[in-house]
């Protein structure tokens, strides 16, 4: 197997840097900004805030316990709009015990409700919400009541939630943090709520604010308001609305690492939702006009590899493959030779072109997180980035993009082994 | 001697399994030349287990 002349491993970090393992000289790190503090998932499974112009590297839980390589999170700009993002107001029915309770933060600030006796509507409530397309969420963990509903004051929407089997109704959404703690979400598309709710609820399919019997507790930690149609990052707040900056990742290599004629660029990636926008890795110029691209777009779970030559006419290749999911991590690989073009995806050849040119000497001469150009940012889960200055062969791409093991791909992809 | 104090000491050559295993570095040439340059850099280093273990290292 060949060696990469550049390649990128989550590990290596510092302030508006990451570190590529190879080359040597460092000439491939990449240069990174996010002109705020942001959150992550660290090697303990907790939350953790990063500062200004830190990358993060973000590990992956699989059913609330750290398994496997960190990969570096790069997301979009988005606001929390909920001023203070872990406080509850309690209504009449229920009392609010705050600090009471390890948080997903690893620190007593989680807050305990618990129902007063009765049947009666028994809520939490936030000030604060987003408007039109917009996207809810608390963290949520069970004491002695297992069963919530998240929803919007003066609006239709609504959903259960199951803290005791991670079971949710029709439009919610919940991630396991570990230690019984769930991430429990709801989208909206419509309206413009008050505030937010978290209620007792009886059953998941409990009606929108129905009474409850309950006597219960249950513990919560992070409410998030923002108008994505995903839930990112935490966004903590106090006192006012917070805005976690987009990130951007580029500048890796130089013409001297890249090859003009031949190569392979691979990359082992997830997107963060399948949400029918723009999200590119490119080796370029530093511009749209010369470009080999592994990206995300906007028809429904596709990823496409294309190799651009405007001074030639423009594409070369526009190579797709429809994925059942590209949330979770593929391996993903693009072949470029004058006349031998060819995507490879999770060890299999998924399509391939015979008719096209590449570049002129000293064309290619950066790798970067965007389209070239700083648009069309790539947004997602990055566990490896690597690149070859030869076009590997068959062999060697069906081994590139393989899985090593079983426990490899389930791990990869985030998948439970029962 | 008793209460004697060395000023240098030599843990052998440590082995990966068997004498000295706690004191065996693991991570191969191109992982440590890594390590020490983002450390030289000032970076910080996590996970260097996955570098480690990467297809081509």
């Amino acid at each position: 197997m060949a060696t990469p002349s550049l390649a990128m491993i989550p590990s290596g970090y510092k302030a508006s840097k990451v570190y590529s393992v190879l080359p040597e000289s460092g000439v491939g790190d990449f240069d990174f900004t996010r002109a705020t503090t942001a959150t992550r998932v660290n090697s303990s499974g907790l939350i953790e805030e990063m500062a200004i112009n830190v990358p993060r590297l973000e590990y992956p839980l699989i059913d609330g316990v750290v398994n496997g390589c960190p990969s570096l999170l790069l997301e979009p700009q988005a606001t929390n709009v909920i001023i203070n993002s872990n406080v509850f107001t309690p209504n009449s029915n229920v009392i609010l015990n705050t600090d009471n309770s390890i948080s997903p933060d690893g620190t007593l600030n989680a807050s305990k409700v618990t129902a007063n006796s009765g049947t009666s509507l028994k809520l939490v409530d936030t000030n604060g919400a987003s408007s039109g397309t917009y996207r809810f969420s608390v963290f949520a963990k069970k004491n002695t009541h297992n069963i919530i509903q998240l929803g919007g004051g003066g609006i239709v929407g609504h959903a259960n939630f199951n803290l005791e089997t991670g079971e949710y109704s029709s439009g919610g959404f919940m991630e396991n943090y570990g230690n019984g703690w769930y991430r429990c979400s709801l989208q909206f598309s419509a309206g413009t709520p008050t505030s937010h709710y978290v209620s007792f609820s009886d059953s998941l399919s409990a009606n929108r604010l129905s009474t409850s019997v309950s006597t219960g507790s249950f513990f919560l930690f992070g409410m998030q308001s923002e108008t994505t149609s995903y839930t990112t990052s935490y966004i903590p707040t106090n006192g006012s609305a917070v805005t976690r900056n987009a990130e951007t990742c580029n500048g890796a290599g130089d013409a001297d690492t890249f090859n003009d004629s031949e190569g392979v660029l691979m990359a082992e990636i997830s997107a963060l939702a399948n949400d029918l926008t723009n999200r590119t890795i490119a080796l370029s110029d530093g511009t749209t006009s010369n470009t080999v691209r592994i990206q995300y777009l906007t028809v429904s779970n596709s990823i496409w590899a294309t190799v651009t030559n405007i001074g030639a006419g423009g594409n070369q290749a526009i190579l797709q493959y429809t994925s059942s999911d590209i949330t979770t991590n593929s391996k993903v690989s693009i072949k470029y030779k004058e006349n031998d073009f060819s995507l490879w995806v999770d060890g299999f050849e998924v399509a391939t072109d015979t008719s096209g040119v590449t570049f002129s000497a000293n064309t290619l001469n950066t790798l970067q997180f965007d389209r070239g150009n700083g648009n069309e940012n790539f947004y997602g889960n990055t566990k490896q980035l690597q690149y070859y200055n030869s076009a590997l062969t068959d062999s060697e791409l069906e081994t590139l993009t393989s899985w090593t093991s079983f426990s490899d791909m389930a791990n990869g992809q985030q998948y439970s082994i029962i | 001697m008793a209460n004697e104090i060395y000023y240098t000491s030599w843990w052998g050559s440590p082995e990966k399994i068997g004498w000295g295993s706690i004191y065996f570095d693991f991570n191969n040439p191109l992982t440590r030349e890594y390590e020490a340059r983002v450390i030289a850099d000032g970076g910080t280093i996590e996970a260097i287990g996955c570098v480690n273990n990467a297809d081509f290292n």
